[in-house]
């Protein structure tokens, strides 16, 4: 009786821990990778760990979403048609990507003029119901500007590799970029930016200003990246007509028993009268 | 109860409570999967280590791409009708906001199905999430016998410049209204559509019901 018992003690304490030894094993989770292109002129050929995967890229356009593992890239970016084993490249860039990060990563120029590839995170954490985010980014080959909104300046002082961003109310913007500071000339616009709703709009600030000979390529590219959702309320109705078929179960079955017990009695009585 | 039978039912019952712990923790681990609409999957190649040769011969990855300009739509074609044969549901379709100053969406009278407008349309992207109500002012609502919808049903919306998209039911649930998942009101994700209603246990003193009752469907082929 006694090793019974301390068999059965050390076999409960034994399943218990088989359970807790079970690893809650989850594969880290992909990232979300878009390219944007944001060279003004120049298309090109993107390599990523030596697989030639973005053939003749053109400017002003976004690949994606690509949806990759964790890991670090090697990303090479060559004029279209160079051969990648003897030409030079463009951009060569080494990228990490988080797991379950969501990222853009943007071939553009630097305040110098200089082609770079920029990494920026997306925020895609809820908006609120009705409204959608503006991002801007500046990865023009110019100095600080501003970002007017309808005439106002909604972002300021934003420099060659930074973001700003607001969640706004969904409808259309009449967006300008300018020197910091200033509200005249418009460097870049004004252009109309649409805000959507559970959306994030990413405007990129791209190109250089005029040189000499070279006219400006100065302009904004965007791309749409959709957000996560937020729980919302559906309130819909008020009379309570529905039947009660979701009384519990204790409920139904004490209605059964009474039920059962009335019709006991009642032939009981039957019994007894007959 | 001899006190030694009480230690191994205490025992025995301290190892199974730890043992389905450790299950919920399991079983609750949502696994977000990001999947990328109606694009194409990019093949698992693509970023594989170890890097293969520069100038490899395997053909280009067909990578989606489009041109980055603005969102702007004008006069974009809404819902105008929905119909849910099996149930009977023929009706209008308004797009609907937020109740100001909370996170509650306006449905419509009792005979209009409300189009959640701060969404996507139905077949972009997304869920797009259309509202009624079940009963109200003493009569049913449009949305009564949405309960009934099985999976294999059709749902049928018509747009304003009268084209139109089929829907299949692929399940339907029924949750406490406050506990609606934030998937459902997502722009993430494949094209879906969410149709909710009130349904569960009615509270008397507030003159709501306490749950929702969700249809989801999806493109039909």
């Amino acid at each position: 009786m006694r090793k019974r018992l301390i068999a059965t003690v050390l076999g409960a304490g034994l399943i218990g821990m088989l359970a807790l030894a079970a690893p809650a094993s989850a594969a880290p989770a992909n990232g979300t990778v878009y390219v944007v292109h944001g060279i003004p002129g120049a298309t090109v050929d993107v390599y990523v760990n030596g697989t030639k995967t973005l053939p003749s890229f053109a400017p002003g356009t976004v690949a994606g979403p690509l949806s990759l593992a964790p890991a670090s890239y090697a990303i090479k970016i060559f004029a279209a048609g160079a051969d990648p084993t003897s030409a030079t490249p463009v951009i060569s860039a080494s990228v990490t990507l988080p797991a379950g990060a969501n990222v853009s990563l943007v071939a553009n120029v630097d305040a110098n003029g200089k082609p770079t590839l920029s990494t920026f995170v997306n925020d895609t954490t809820a908006a609120a119901a009705g409204k959608g985010r503006l991002v801007v980014r500046h990865t023009a080959a110019a100095p600080a500007v501003d970002v007017l909104a309808n005439g106002s300046p909604a972002f300021t002082k934003l420099v060659n590799g930074n973001e700003a961003k607001a969640d706004l109310a969904a409808g259309t913007i009449s967006a300008s970029v300018v020197a910091t500071g200033t509200t005249t000339p418009a460097l870049i616009g004004p252009a109309n930016v649409t805000v959507t709703a559970g959306m994030a709009t990413v405007v990129y600030a791209i190109g250089a200003p005029a040189t000499g000979s070279v006219a400006s390529t100065l302009g904004v590219i965007t791309q749409q990246i959709p957000l996560a959702g937020a729980a919302m309320v559906v309130q819909s109705g008020t009379a309570g007509l529905l039947d009660h078929g979701h009384a519990p179960a204790w409920a139904v079955a004490g209605l059964a028993i009474a039920a059962l017990g009335l019709s006991v009695s009642g032939w009981a009585v039957a019994r007894a009268r007959s | 109860m001899t006190r030694r039978s009480a230690f191994v039912l205490a025992t025995v019952s301290l190892a199974l409570g730890v043992a389905s712990l450790v299950a919920l923790g399991h079983g609750s681990a949502v696994s977000h999967t990001t999947t990328l609409g109606t694009l194409a999957p990019v093949p698992a190649t693509v970023g594989s280590p170890p890097a293969s040769a520069p100038g490899s011969t395997a053909p280009p990855v067909p990578v989606p791409t489009m041109t980055a300009t603005d969102a702007a739509v004008p006069d974009a074609s809404v819902p105008a009708w929905l119909t849910i044969g099996r149930i009977g549901v023929g009706a209008p379709v308004v797009p609907t906001g937020v109740v100001p100053s909370t996170n509650q969406i306006e449905v419509p009278d009792l005979d209009h199905v409300g189009w959640y407008r701060f969404g996507p349309r139905p077949g972009e992207d997304g869920s797009a999430v259309l509202v009624g109500h079940v009963d109200g002012e003493g009569r049913t609502g449009i949305f009564w016998r949405l309960r009934q919808l099985v999976p294999g049903d059709l749902v049928t919306v018509t747009f304003s410049d009268g084209s139109k998209r089929r829907f299949v039911v692929s399940g339907r649930q029924e949750l406490p209204k406050l506990a609606l998942p934030p998937d459902l009101f997502s722009r993430q994700g494949p094209p879906r559509l969410t149709v909710i209603t009130c349904g569960g246990a009615f509270n008397q003193a507030s003159g709501h019901y306490l749950d929702n009752v969700i249809v989801e469907a999806t493109p039909a082929a």
